[in-house]
């Protein structure tokens, strides 16, 4: 059965898809409408220009049998015109004084016709322009594929944000009564226990089984008086079957209150990924005592590198500060940032720049999960985290595409501006919808004597540093500085560079869940850990056989679905570790495990920036991808000698699968 | 014509110039005093200088004095300056405005020393000992250069005709035209071609004479060269009456890399600084010294940055060697 608030969704998803449908028909047929004759009308254009040019020619006293040039000047015409097929000039008794091209294939092409006059009227030759109806039909395609891009991802955005419209309440509201329908439905009978107040929606069934539930305990107290031992039970059987006089805890709203404002702070960030590269380019002096490549990588580098090293001390000051306020300074540092990004040329400011984001991140990040840990218990944190990570995963999906295409229509500087509107959005939503910050004085933080004691739990070193960390060096220096670097050279736009990096998040949201599942069925985690990062891996090899867009796609899927395969298993596998660890060396584990995967993020640029400038984009990713492989052995060859930990029935919730690089 | 002309001018930074003079030409009492010292008559040079003069509302009175293409001729023409009293003087090409001025660090009484001198259609101000440096002369002088630089020209040449071996005729004694030889050779190294140079022959006092020329050409056509290029070599200017029938004769197309070359000297082709534009060039120079009273060393020294392409269709109907079509899309076609 569906639930409410999925049926909600649904409902506002196939609204959107339907709108989307008809605005993508009506494009259609907008672009045929004015497409096909502007096509028509530009090889007029470029007929009459050729035409007179042969007309001045031949007055000047050019003779026209000795006209000279006329193929390659048709040939340059035809390049700067991709949608004409063929260009022929010929004289009236068919003699064929210059040509460029071919005849497209399909009968019926139309053709543009230009007569060549001397001044005296007296008709010289004909230049007839034939169009390849197939070049219309595809760049209406392309147009096609842009609307549907957006369109998509507007859809992700909008759901994302049914939090945000119907408010956060709201949604408490409807979760509330979809959990009593739906354990009515199913004829349980226990009362609820939510987190929030009783609302209007819920009162009514809430005070008919509360009645219920009186009567129950009357009745069995009843019987217990008269000593009654069938009565009491048959009542106790009910209870058993129903629920009656039980209480149910109800589901936590703590990850989709803070759903809305984590999202679009994300994006903000997220919208940069396809032009930064290109940006730090702009910026980067000319008498740099370093290589261009790696000036490039350094903005990804002192970003990466600021978000690992204040991930730890900042846990502690946002429980100390609360989690709203956290948030809060945390997005105002990263609107300050941004500014300072789109604002600034100079390349030192800009790398200054960068490292402020990368604290406001942190901080946002760490108050983030710190809210949904907070408020939720530890089982229910699996499942929160889960809710906060793809709202993370939807961000890294929608907001490359976006970027791109904000960077290609107003400018890199622009599109950072749109970057620090998001997060100051984001700001004013936390503002109004987090709940008061409730500071804590006495917190203990992770010390460095618990990463070192994490150190010794069996088999984590081998995980951490042969899979955790070359991972996320693969996937920051392949996804976020090689893939978008390279592609420039060649000449893409920043969209079509942000709509290749969706790939990865696609498969990660699509791909994480189903082999989560099946590594839990087929208890084989380790296995799948080190099958993922082969893949992922060897993926890179592809680049050995060319660097096209189509073979780049090749490897960033590979990538994603090596990385979705071994990611869950490889989050469970520490959590196993982790408790095996005793006392506060357990929260150490998980410090350890984020504070390696981060290392790798701000690694991963600088070795790529580093090897770029040295061997070039194909062997930098290809040596990366080795590199991962080699780890991936390390690590199967590590669990030879030692004896498999044992499973635990499920993973801790800490150490939920986190598909973002962050 | 006159949309090619105008993207010829290169005049950006001098009409800028001129637009925060106004309220100073607003004070001008009496017309500036502009000697002007030609070599071989006026050109479109003069009539560009004075007309840009006229266009910027600047009133002058234009005194026009001729070397009769002697500069043994120019000391007269400066004698009487100190009653003249020009407030500038104006000079064409290298050997007059060295006549007025003198070469550099000479201090002879004989060459003017403080009145301004703007010269035109000097080809390496540097080189002769005009001017220290581009930037500025170091001293009264500053002016426009008319050269398209000889890799440019070289690729013009073989956008209408590919070629493997270029003719170039120039005088031994013209240290401009020897070091372009250079360069042409330089060039055409790149480009997989040769370079065939042949000096004019010496008369019996060292200086170059046009005796033999026409064997010099007919030698050419016979090691193939495929054409001949008219460098800006002073001599070659005065000899083109027998230099280009003579490739005519031959068969032989010739690239000229001044205007006169092409549009009065019978060759087929050539890329070059239209004349009225250098005029026009310096007399924003001149105009920056009188009404914005700079020192002409302040006043750097410049080239234009567009170039015309100028086509002969009559000797182009003659050799039967026709332009590219597309070539005619930016170039000026003549018929003299």
């Amino acid at each position: 059965m569906i639930g409410l608030r999925a049926g909600i969704s649904i409902a506002i998803a196939a609204i959107l898809c339907a709108a989307l449908v008809v605005i993508g028909w009506s494009a259609r047929e907008a672009v045929e409408r004015t497409i096909v004759p502007a096509i028509a009308a530009q090889a007029e254009s470029v007929g009459r220009s050729a035409a007179s040019l042969v007309e001045n020619a031949v007055t000047a006293g050019v003779p026209l049998d000795k006209l000279v040039g006329v193929d390659t000047y048709l040939e340059g015409l035809r390049r700067a015109n991709v949608e004409l097929a063929e260009l022929k000039l010929i004289t009236p008794a068919g003699a064929v004084l210059g040509r460029a091209g071919a005849p497209p294939e399909e009968a019926n092409a139309p053709q543009v016709v230009t007569a060549v006059t001397a001044r005296s009227g007296v008709p010289l030759a004909s230049l007839i322009i034939t169009i390849d109806p197939s070049v219309v039909s595809g760049q209406v395609n392309a147009v096609l594929i842009d609307v549907a891009f957006i369109g998509m991802v507007s859809l992700l955005v909008a759901l994302e944000l049914v939090a945000l419209v119907v408010g956060a309440r709201g949604v408490e509201a409807l979760a509330a009564l979809e959990a009593r329908v739906r354990a009515l439905s199913r004829g349980h009978l226990w009362m609820h226990s939510d987190t929030t107040e009783a609302s209007p929606l819920v009162a009514p069934i809430d005070a008919h089984v509360a009645l219920l539930h009186a009567r129950h305990q009357k009745a069995r107290s009843e019987a217990a008086r008269r000593g009654d031992a069938e009565a009491i039970s048959s009542l106790d059987a009910l209870s058993a079957r129903t629920g009656l006089g039980t209480t149910h805890a109800g589901e936590n709203h703590a990850a989709t209150v803070i759903r809305p404002a984590l999202f679009l702070f994300m994006m903000a960030e997220e919208l940069a990924r396809p032009f930064l590269p290109r940006l730090a380019a702009e910026v980067v002096p000319a008498n740099l005592h370093m290589s261009v490549d790696f000036a490039i990588s350094l903005p990804i580098v002192i970003f990466m590198a600021g978000v690992a090293l204040c991930q730890l001390p900042f846990a502690v000051a946002s429980e100390r500060l609360g989690r709203k306020r956290g948030f809060i300074i945390g997005a105002a540092i990263a609107v300050a940032s941004y500014v300072l990004s789109a604002l600034t040329d100079n390349y030192f400011l800009f790398l200054g720049s960068r490292l402020t984001a990368a604290i406001g991140y942190a901080l946002v990040f760490v108050s983030a999960q710190g809210h949904v840990i907070d408020h939720s218990r530890p089982s229910e944190r699996t499942a929160g985290l889960a809710v906060f990570v793809r709202a993370i995963l939807v961000a890294g999906l929608c907001g490359p595409p976006i970027g791109g295409v904000l960077a290609d229509r107003l400018g890199d500087h622009t599109a950072f501006l749109a970057s620090a509107a998001l997060a100051a959005l984001s700001l004013l939503v936390a503002l109004l919808s987090l709940p008061r910050s409730q500071p804590k004085k006495d917190v203990q933080g992770v010390g460095l004597s618990d990463l070192g004691s994490a150190l010794r739990a069996p088999r984590l070193a081998a995980l951490l540093f042969g899979c955790a960390l070359p991972a996320k060096i693969l996937l920051v220096a392949i996804c976020f500085y090689l893939v978008p670097v390279e592609l420039q050279r060649q000449g893409y736009s920043a969209a079509a560079i942000g709509r290749l990096q969706m790939i990865y998040p696609v498969l990660m949201v699509i791909a994480v869940p189903a082999f989560a599942a099946l590594a839990e069925r087929l208890n084989a985690r380790a296995g799948f850990v080190v099958m993922g990062s082969l893949l992922a891996g060897a993926g890179t090899l592809l680049l050995l056989a060319g660097t096209s867009p189509a073979i780049i796609a090749g490897v960033l899927a590979l990538l994603g679905l090596g990385q979705a395969m071994s990611i869950a298993s490889q989050s469970a596998l520490v959590a196993d570790s982790a408790q095996h660890v005793p006392g506060a060396g357990s929260a150490g584990v998980l410090g350890l495990f984020r504070l390696i995967e981060r290392t790798g993020n701000a690694v991963g640029p600088a070795a790529a920036g580093l090897l770029l400038a040295a061997v070039g984009f194909a062997s930098s990713g290809v040596s990366i991808g080795i590199l991962v492989v080699a780890g991936a052995l390390g690590f199967a060859l590590s669990g030879r000698s030692q004896p498999s930990t044992p499973r635990t029935a499920r993973s801790d919730g800490d150490a939920a699968p986190e598909g973002s690089p962050l | 014509m006159d949309r090619r002309s105008l993207l010829s001018l290169g005049l950006g930074a001098g009409a800028a110039g001129l637009m925060g003079a106004t309220p100073v030409r607003a004070q001008q009492d009496k017309p500036f005093k502009i000697l002007m010292l030609t070599f071989r008559g006026e050109t479109d040079v003069e009539r560009g200088f004075r007309e840009f003069f006229q266009a910027a509302d600047v009133k002058a009175e234009f005194i026009v004095r001729d070397a009769d293409r002697d500069p043994r001729n120019v000391p007269a023409l400066i004698a009487d300056r100190a009653t003249l009293k020009p407030d500038l003087i104006y000079t064409w090409g290298t050997s007059v405005t060295l006549g007025v001025v003198g070469p550099l660090g000479n201090t002879d009484p004989a060459y003017v020393h403080n009145t301004p001198v703007v010269f035109a259609l000097v080809a390496a101000p540097v080189r002769a000992g005009i001017a220290k440096s581009f930037e500025s002369s170091g001293r009264n002088v500053t002016g426009a250069v008319h050269v398209v630089p000889t890799d440019v020209q070289m690729r013009a040449m073989q956008a209408y005709l590919p070629f493997s071996k270029v003719g170039i005729l120039y005088s031994t004694n013209e240290q401009n035209s020897v070091v372009i030889v250079e360069e042409a050779k330089a060039v055409a190294a790149k480009m997989n071609a040769t370079i065939i140079a042949k000096p004019f022959h010496n008369d019996s006092s060292g200086r170059p004479t046009s005796d033999g020329v026409v064997d010099l050409i007919k030698q050419m056509r016979a090691e193939k060269v495929d054409w001949l290029y008219l460098l800006p070599d002073t001599f070659l200017g005065t000899i083109y009456d027998k230099v280009t029938p003579a490739a005519l004769e031959v068969g032989l197309p010739t690239f000229a890399a001044a205007e006169l070359g092409v549009r009065e000297g019978g060759a087929l082709v050539g890329l070059v600084s239209r004349y009225y534009s250098v005029g026009q060039l310096a007399a924003a120079k001149a105009i920056e010294i009188l009404v914005q009273k700079k020192a002409p060393e302040d006043v750097p020294i410049e080239t234009l940055k567009r170039f015309s392409l100028i086509i002969n269709m009559r000797i182009a109907k003659t050799l039967g060697i026709y332009p590219p079509i597309a070539m005619l899309n930016y170039a000026e076609i003549v018929t003299s």
